[in-house]
C-alpha cells in the first residue's frame, strides 16, 4: 500500500471550516515542524505550536483519519491539515521512516484494534440485544399509533389548504408551518417534519411559488397515503416510505446485509446545514458496477463532520446499501486497498443519459430528492444570469442559483473546452461540486465563498 | 394551457371556491386512468392526488433544453503549469496575505515563464478588484487563459486587455478610474490612450483635462505633440501648465525648440583658464544671465510671470524656462555628461543665486523629462534634507539595476535614519533586492527589528516586502535576533514563495 497523492484542494476539502483550512496553509511549512516522516499506512509529525511539548500529529492514509495531541476541538486540526497540505507540496520533506516512532505505532494499533471490535459488533447477530420481543412490538405499535395520529393531522391539514386555496395558504405566517412540522417531529416523523418545514419556504421563493408549493404539498399527501399502506406495500418500497418519513434503519442492521464491491470514485461532497443540523452528502460512483451511492454524514452545528472519503479519489471497498426500492445511500463497510487520485469521473456521455439515471431514479422512488451525477463532455453557458451546463449535443440545463463562484472556477479550468463535471441534481438545477479538467480533479467552492 | 397549469390555478384559489378540479388529461394513457381512479375521493384530495402524480409524471419526464451557443473557447495556455508547490504558495497567499506578496509570486511565475494555475485566475482577479497595488499586475501576470476569463466578467475587466472595455470605462467611469484607465493605455498603447482623451475632450471638466494631460507624460513622443500644442491656447490655466510642463519633457517639441532658443544667448558653459582654473582646480562654472522679459510667446508656453514670494522674478522666469528643456540637451549641447554639468553648476551655486536655480531648475527638469542619467547624477549628490519626496521621484527614474548599487553606495555614506537620502532611496526601490544590499540594510540597522522605532517602521515594512529573504533569514539568524513577530514571519513566507520557484 503506498500513500495517495493527495491535491492541495483535497486537503483543502477536508478542512471543517474555511478558518481551519487557512491556518493548515500556514503550518505547510517545514520550519514549522520538528519531525516529519511516513511509511507506507502513515504521515507523521511534530508540530511546533505556542507551547514547549510540540503537538504530535498522525494522519492514518487509508481513511485518511486524523490524530493530533493539540486541544482543538476541530476535527482535523490544522495540525492535521497542516502536515497533508505539507505533504501534497513538497511530499520530499517528509521522508520515507524505516521504522515508525512508538506513538504513531501505538495509535494505529489501537486504531486497528477498535476495528476490529466493531466488525466483530457487526458480524455477531443483534439477537442478543433482543430480551423481550413482546415488549419491543409494544413500543412498535405505539410508534406506528402516534405516527397514524400525526400523519392524519397533516392529511387534514393538506386538504384545508387546498380547499381554502394556496393563495390563503401562502400568507400564512412561518410559524404555522413550523407548528405543524412540531407535531410531526413529535409523532417520530422527522423526514415530514422536514418536508413540511421547506414547504414553509416555497412562498417566499418568487415566480411560480404556487407550483411549487402544489408539488410538494402532493408529494407529501403521497407519503401520507402511502404510509397508511405501509403493510401492503413490497418491503423495497415500504423501507423507502419508512426513510422518507424519518425513520432510518439502525446501521447495524445495515452492516449485516451482503455489500457490493467495487471500485468507488468519489464525485464530490457537499455540506449544508439544516435545522441546526449539519448534513455531508458524499456522492460515489462504481467503476465496474455503474452504481450510484451516497454516504450521509450528520453533525450538530458547529461540531465537526467525520470526514468520508476524498473528492477525486478512486476506494477500492465494500459499500452496503439501505434497503429500499432504488438503494442509494450506504455505508462504507470496509477499504480493500489504498485510494488513488481520480483522472476522470464515471459517469454520462450526454445530459439525456444522466436525466434518464433520474427519472429511473424517481420511477422506483418518486421521494428521491437529488442525485449526484458526473457528466462528461460539457462546457459552461451563460443565459443572461444563469449559467448553464452544454453537453456535446447542445442540451443544456441550469446551474443552482448561487452557484457562481463554482461556475467562474469551471470557466477558468476549462476554458471554455469540454470538462467532466461532477454535479448534484435536484430535478431542477445542477450544483456542482467537482470537475476534472488536464487530468486534475478540482473541488469547485458549493457556497459564495470565492469569486464575486 | 397545460393540464399542470389548470391544476395549480384551480389549487390557488382552492376547490372551496372553485369546485373539484375538471376532467384532467394529460394525454398519457396509463397515467390518465390512474387519475380516473381517483373520481371518487373528496374534491382537494382528489386535487392533490392528481398533483401527486402529474409531479412524479412531470419530474421523470424533465428534458434538457437547447442550449444557447457555446462560448469561444480560449486560448490554449502556452507556459508551463507551475509546480504544486508554487500553486499551493500562490492559495495560501489568496487566503490572506499581503497583496504585495501576490505582485511577487507573479513576477517569479513570469520570469520562469509558467502560469498560474487556471482554477485560481478567479480569486486572483477578484484580488486585483480588491488591491488596487496589485491591480496591474495582475492585469499582467494572468496570462491569455486570464484574459479571457476576464474578458467574460464586468467586475474584471481591468484585466481584460481589451480596448472594448477601456472605451466603455473611459465613458461611463469615475475621474480615478479613468485616469487609471488612461495611464494603463500610455504604458501599453499610446496613440490609443490619446484617442480617448480627445474623443471626449469638448465636454470633459477642466480638472479632469488637467489630469489627462499630465498622464500623457506616459510614453509621450511626438505623435502627441500636435494635440499638446493646441493644449497650450486652452481656456483653463490649469491645462494649460500641464500642456506645457509634458511638452516640455519632449525633446522634439516645438516648446522645447522655443525654449532652448530664449536660453541659449544666456547660458553659458565657462571653462576654467588662468587665475580662475587654479583656485577651482579645473572646474567649469556655468555662467547664466537673467532674462530680461516675459513676453506673451513666454507665458503661451507655460512661463508664470509672477515670482512665489521671497524670490526674485527674472530668476523664477529663468527657472522655469530651464525645467522645461529636458537636461540631456545641455549635456550633448556642451558634450559634458550630467555629473559635471550639476558639478558645474553646484560651483556657480556658491557664487551667485542663478547657480542654485541651476541645481533645482536641472533637477525638476530631470525628474519632468524622467530622465534616469541626471536622476542617477543628482541622487549620488543629494543631501541630507532634500524637498519632500524628491528623493524618491528621482530614485523612481533610476533602473533597478543602476539604483541597487547607488544604493549600497549610500549606504556606506549616510547614517540609516528616516530623512537620509539612502533610506529614501530604499523606500523608492520597490523592486526584490539582491544578497548584498540585504546584507548591507541589515548591517546598516542594528536596530532594525526593533520594536519602538516609529521611524524607521515605514522604511522596514517596505523592506520587508523587498529584502532577499533567504539572505535576510541567514542575516538574521547570525546576529542571533530572536525576535518573531510579523516581520519575521513575512519574511519567511516569502522565503518559501521564492523557494517554489527554484
Amino acid at each position: 500500500m503506498t500513500l495517495p497523492a493527495w491535491t492541495a484542494d483535497q486537503v483543502s476539502a477536508m478542512a471543517p471550516d474555511p478558518a481551519s483550512a487557512k491556518s493548515g496553509q500556514g503550518l505547510a511549512s517545514p520550519r514549522k515542524w520538528v519531525s516529519l516522516g511516513r511509511d507506507a499506512r502513515a504521515l507523521w509529525g511534530e508540530c511546533q505550536g505556542s507551547g514547549s511539548t510540540p503537538y504530535r500529529v498522525i494522519v492514518d492514509a487509508a481513511e485518511p483519519a486524523f490524530r493530533c495531541s493539540c486541544p482543538s476541538r476541530k476535527f482535523p486540526c490544522k495540525h492535521g491539515l497542516g502536515l497533508l497540505f505539507l505533504y501534497a507540496a513538497q511530499p520530499a520533506l517528509v521522508a520515507e521512516a524505516e521504522t515508525e516512532p512508538q506513538w504513531v505505532s501505538d495509535w494505529l494499533a489501537m486504531r486497528e484494534a477498535k476495528a476490529e471490535k466493531k466488525a466483530e459488533k457487526a458480524a455477531a447477530p443483534p439477537a442478543e440485544h433482543t430480551p423481550d420481543p413482546a415488549a419491543q412490538a409494544r413500543r412498535a405499535a405505539q410508534r406506528e399509533e402516534r405516527v397514524r395520529a400525526g400523519l392524519d393531522d397533516l392529511e387534514q391539514w393538506l386538504l384545508d389548504g387546498v380547499r381554502q386555496g394556496l393563495a390563503a395558504a401562502g400568507q400564512r405566517p412561518r410559524a404555522e408551518w413550523e407548528r405543524v412540522a412540531a407535531r410531526l417531529v413529535d409523532a417520530q416523523a422527522a423526514g415530514a417534519a422536514r418536508l413540511v418545514r421547506e414547504l414553509g419556504t416555497v412562498p417566499d421563493s418568487g415566480d411560480g411559488w404556487p407550483g411549487r408549493l402544489l408539488e410538494r404539498m402532493a408529494r407529501l399527501q403521497l407519503l401520507v397515503q402511502a404510509a397508511r399502506r405501509m403493510d401492503v406495500l413490497p418491503e423495497p418500497v415500504a423501507a423507502d416510505v419508512r426513510t422518507a418519513l424519518g425513520w432510518t434503519a439502525r446501521q447495524e442492521e445495515v452492516l449485516a446485509l451482503p455489500g457490493e464491491r467495487d471500485t468507488w470514485t468519489v464525485l464530490g461532497v457537499r455540506t449544508e446545514t439544516e435545522e441546526r443540523l449539519r448534513v455531508q452528502r458524499t456522492w460515489l460512483r462504481g467503476e465496474q458496477t455503474g452504481r450510484t451511492a451516497l454516504l450521509l454524514a450528520f453533525a450538530a452545528a458547529g461540531q465537526p463532520l467525520e470526514p468520508g472519503p476524498t473528492p477525486g479519489t478512486r476506494v477500492p471497498g465494500e459499500l452496503v446499501f439501505y434497503p429500499g426500492a432504488l438503494p442509494l445511500r450506504a455505508l462504507l463497510r470496509q477499504r480493500t486497498g489504498a485510494p488513488e487520485l481520480a483522472t476522470a469521473l464515471p459517469g454520462h456521455d450526454s445530459l439525456e443519459a444522466a436525466l434518464g439515471e433520474w427519472s429511473a431514479a424517481l420511477g422506483r422512488n418518486p421521494w428521491t430528492e437529488r442525485l449526484g451525477l458526473a457528466l462528461h463532455g460539457v462546457t459552461l453557458v451563460r443565459d443572461g444570469d444563469r449559467w448553464l451546463l452544454r453537453d456535446s449535443a447542445g442540451a443544456a440545463l441550469p446551474l443552482a442559483r448561487g452557484a457562481d463562484a463554482a461556475a467562474w472556477m469551471l470557466l477558468a479550468a476549462g476554458g471554455g473546452r469540454p470538462l467532466q463535471v461532477a454535479a448534484e441534481w435536484d430535478g431542477a438545477a445542477l450544483l456542482p461540486l467537482g470537475a476534472v479538467a488536464d487530468g486534475r480533479y478540482l473541488v469547485l467552492p458549493t457556497s459564495a465563498e470565492a469569486g464575486t | 394551457v397545460s393540464a399542470w397549469e389548470r391544476l395549480v390555478r384551480g389549487a390557488l384559489l382552492g376547490t372551496e371556491r372553485q369546485g373539484a378540479p375538471d376532467e384532467v388529461s394529460a394525454g398519457d394513457p396509463d397515467l390518465d386512468a390512474a387519475i380516473a381512479a381517483l373520481a371518487d375521493r373528496s374534491a382537494p384530495a382528489r386535487l392533490l392526488g392528481t398533483a401527486a402524480l402529474l409531479d412524479a409524471w412531470r419530474r421523470a419526464g424533465r428534458r434538457a433544453g437547447a442550449s444557447p451557443p457555446p462560448l469561444e473557447a480560449a486560448p490554449e495556455v502556452e507556459e508551463r503549469p507551475c509546480s504544486a508547490r508554487a500553486a499551493s504558495v500562490l492559495r495560501q497567499l489568496l487566503a490572506g496575505a499581503p497583496p504585495p506578496l501576490l505582485a511577487e509570486w507573479l513576477t517569479l511565475a513570469r520570469t520562469a515563464g509558467v502560469a498560474v494555475p487556471p482554477e485560481l485566475l478567479p480569486d486572483l482577479l477578484t484580488a486585483g478588484v480588491r488591491h488596487a497595488e496589485v491591480r496591474d499586475d495582475v492585469a499582467r501576470g494572468i496570462g491569455a487563459r486570464g484574459r479571457w476569463l476576464a474578458a467574460l466578467n464586468p467586475t474584471w475587466a481591468y484585466a481584460s486587455g481589451g480596448t472594448e472595455a477601456a472605451a466603455e470605462g473611459w465613458e461611463t467611469g469615475t475621474s480615478a478610474e479613468r485616469l487609471r484607465i488612461l495611464r494603463h493605455l500610455r504604458r501599453t498603447d499610446p496613440p490609443a490612450g490619446l484617442a480617448l482623451v480627445r474623443a471626449t475632450w469638448a465636454t470633459d471638466e477642466p480638472r479632469d483635462r488637467a489630469a489627462f494631460v499630465e498622464a500623457l507624460a506616459v510614453g509621450v513622443g511626438m505623435d502627441d505633440e500636435p494635440f499638446l500644442e493646441s493644449a497650450l491656447d486652452d481656456r483653463r490655466k490649469e491645462v494649460r501648465t500641464a500642456a506645457a510642463t509634458v511638452l516640455g519633457a519632449l525633446p522634439g517639441s516645438g516648446l522645447v525648440r522655443r525654449m532652448t532658443e530664449r536660453l541659449l544667448p544666456l547660458v553659458s558653459l565657462v571653462e576654467p583658464d588662468g587665475l580662475l582654473s587654479r583656485i577651482r582646480a579645473g572646474q567649469p562654472r556655468i555662467q547664466a544671465a537673467l532674462p530680461t522679459e516675459c513676453d506673451k510667446s513666454m507665458r503661451r508656453d507655460g512661463i508664470e510671470p509672477k515670482p512665489p514670494y521671497g524670490m526674485g522674478e527674472r530668476t523664477w522666469w529663468l527657472r522655469q524656462m530651464l525645467a522645461r528643456v529636458p537636461p540631456s540637451f545641455w549635456a550633448a549641447h556642451w558634450g559634458r555628461p550630467a555629473a559635471d554639468l550639476l558639478a558645474a553648476a553646484r560651483a556657480s551655486e556658491r557664487a551667485s543665486e542663478e547657480g542654485q536655480t541651476l541645481v533645482s531648475a536641472w533637477t525638476e527638469a530631470a525628474v519632468n523629462a524622467r530622465d534616469a542619467e541626471w536622476a542617477e547624477a543628482r541622487l549620488r549628490t543629494a543631501a541630507g534634507q532634500e524637498h519632500d519626496g524628491l528623493v524618491g521621484q528621482l530614485a523612481a527614474l533610476v533602473p533597478p539595476e543602476r539604483l541597487e548599487p547607488l544604493a549600497l553606495e549610500r549606504l556606506a555614506r549616510d547614517r540609516l535614519n528616516p530623512v537620509s537620502p539612502a533610506a529614501q532611496i530604499l523606500q523608492a526601490a520597490a523592486f526584490p533586492w539582491g544578497p548584498a544590499l540585504t546584507r548591507a540594510v541589515l548591517d546598516a540597522a542594528p536596530a532594525v527589528l526593533g520594536p519602538f522605532d516609529y521611524g524607521m517602521r515605514e522604511v522596514l515594512r517596505a523592506a520587508a516586502l523587498r529584502l532577499h529573504p533567504q539572505t535576510a533569514i541567514a542575516v538574521l539568524h547570525e546576529k542571533r535576533d530572536a525576535h518573531e513577530g510579523p516581520w519575521v514571519e513575512l519574511l519567511h513566507l516569502r522565503a518559501t514563495l521564492h523557494q517554489a520557484f527554484e
